[in-house]
């Protein structure tokens, strides 16, 4: 029988537009602030692992090797974790099974991505993710296949714009409250609809930014976690699954993806009815819509009801269902694999009741955090509870 | 760590990754792009155990792991749009007149293609609008997915 996971401590560096710090030196920030606030030094950790998305953003070619000495990774056992923008959160399930299955007592995970080096802007490394006879001759903007994706969601369950757009303005508005955050901004949803049409019917602030950062957890075993803390936080359900690279024969009204990995999650965790049972959810968000799209992919709602959710107010800090409390890629920014992370890192805080203002109330128990990626076909997903 | 607010305050280093490729089309692929090419029309591979014709072919199905190795073609009436979006801007240059995305699926066949729609305007365009494929005439065409012109509006 596996045994329990614990995260016992968490770090993350500022989300910036481009900061000073190199990719090494970023992961070295979030790993420390990660071991201390675990009680712990480099010399416990049995195991690594990084969490780095596409190589072309830091522009360095097998990046977890050049990366691994900042993430503390030298002599030890050391492992990259890779999904795209599913890193963060896959970081957090490869520590999980590195625990679980006994090999170690005490793993760091830390997680990556320093997209200001790509010039003249991180966009162009997305063109090489399509496939390079069907679609890449087509010259592919990442931002236009997202709205395709968005304008099929909107059509299939007439989802009104104004819905979407307060997505971006709860999640920005959290994130007001978020000490490492680049967006943090308090906006309306009048602002939303009249900010640029960058391919519609995505919209400029619509999008998240692209940012340099680092957050890193650390993960236990029962005994050790025991030993370090008197307020661990169990991971207790990882899921995650992929659907084809043949993205356009998908039904992108749905994303299924994110389905399986929430029920291979659920299923783990003991929970059957995950829309009352989470307290709290970190939701991948590096769109508006995709809250939208991802929360009832989840099964945090039925499917077409998370716009209306949202506009009734049930996802706010204070609502029924508080999504996003950090503020989101949306507000807190996108390093791609460190904003995964980022998400594990508040649901640890909120769980721990360390999440300052943007704490959301009744001492939550449960709750989940979420990543997705690759070609808009991959999701990771951890439970954690308290 | 500093907040830095002026990027120009950041020692930094130009370079770059200098490689090419040249990448193979693949058996399926052949398969795809000589039909376009000499004939002007889509292929689909067939899987006879889940009866499920895909576009773009593919040498395995998916779902039950067998090899496909047979090719129909798929007929030019039954795809309509999935969906679309319309950009004013490509690589940060703006368009004189919007591109038209979109995702076209058909009728009978599993999968879909991701291309341009012409010889439309936005205001026009919908979910669901029946399309079909515009190969473009033949000496011009190479063996490419931009043998299709695009998609164009089917009446
Ligand atoms: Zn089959």
């Amino acid at each position: 029988m596996k045994s329990r996971v614990a995260v016992v401590g968490a770090g993350m560096t500022l989300f910036r537009r481009r900061l000073l710090e190199t990719g090494k030196e970023l992961s070295f920030e979030a790993a420390k602030m990660a071991l201390e606030s675990g009680g712990a030094t480099i010399g416990d950790v049995d195991s690594v692992v990084m969490g780095t998305a596409p190589d072309a953003f830091d522009g360095i070619h097998m990046k977890g090797e050049y990366l691994s000495d900042g993430a503390g990774g030298w002599r030890k056992p050391y492992t990259r974790a890779y999904v795209g923008g599913g890193t963060g959160v896959f970081a957090a399930v490869a520590g999980w099974w590195h625990v679980a299955s006994g090999f170690s007592d005490l793993c760091l995970a830390v997680t990556e991505e320093k997209m200001s080096s790509c010039q003249p802007h991180p966009q162009y490394a997305f063109l090489t993710i399509f496939d390079h006879t069907l679609e890449r001759p087509l010259r592919p903007n990442l931002l236009w296949i997202f709205a395709l994706e968005m304008n099929r969601y909107m059509h299939t369950y007439s989802i009104p714009k104004e819905h979407i757009a307060m997505v971006s303005v709860k999640n920005k508005g959290n994130a007001l409250h978020h000490p490492c955050s680049q967006l943090g901004a308090k906006i309306t949803v009048d602002d939303v609809l009249n900010s640029e049409v960058i391919a519609w019917p995505v919209q400029l602030l619509d999008v998240s930014p692209t940012s340099d950062g680092a957050a890193a957890i650390l993960l236990a075993s029962e005994e050790k976690a025991r030993e370090l803390t008197d307020s661990p936080v169990w991971l207790d359900g990882v899921g995650w699954a992929i659907d084809s690279a043949y993205w356009t024969n998908r039904e992108l009204a749905y994303p299924v993806y994110a389905e399986k990995a929430g029920r291979m999650a659920y299923r783990m965790a003991g929970i059957t009815d995950p829309s009352k049972e989470i307290d709290v959810a970190e939701v991948y968000d590096p769109f508006s819509y995709k809250e939208l799209h991802h929360m009832e992919g989840l099964q945090l709602c039925p499917r077409g009801k998370a716009p209306g959710l949202t506009a009734d107010g049930v996802t706010q800090k204070d609502g029924d269902l508080p999504v996003n409390p950090s503020g989101g890629l949306l507000g807190v920014g996108n390093p791609i694999a460190a904003a995964g992370m980022m998400k594990v890192c508040e649901i640890f805080w909120q769980l721990r009741g360390e999440a300052g203002k943007r704490q959301v109330p009744d001492s939550p128990e449960v709750g989940l955090a979420h990543a997705w990626g690759d070609l808009m076909q991959f999701s990771s997903v951890v439970i954690m509870r308290r | 760590m500093d907040r830095v607010d002026r990027p120009q305050d950041i020692k930094y280093w130009y370079g770059g990754i200098d490689t090419a490729y040249r990448y193979t089309v693949g058996i399926a692929g052949e398969r795809f792009f000589r039909e376009l090419r000499d004939t002007g029309k889509i292929l689909a591979s067939r899987c006879h155990r889940c009866n499920e014709a895909y576009v773009p072919p593919r040498l395995y199905c998916v779902k039950c792991f067998s090899e496909l190795k047979d090719y129909e073609e798929v007929p030019d009436d039954g795809w309509y749009i999935h969906t679309y979006s319309t950009a004013r801007n490509q690589e940060g240059q703006r368009l004189q007149e919007p591109l038209i995305w979109v995702v076209a699926k058909h009728r009978h066949v599993v999968g879909g293609l991701v291309h341009r729609l012409t010889r439309a305007s936005p205001v026009d365009v919908t979910i669901g609008m029946r399309i079909r494929p515009l190969p473009k005439e033949k000496e011009r065409r190479i063996g490419s997915i931009l043998d299709l012109e695009g998609f164009v509006p089917s009446q």
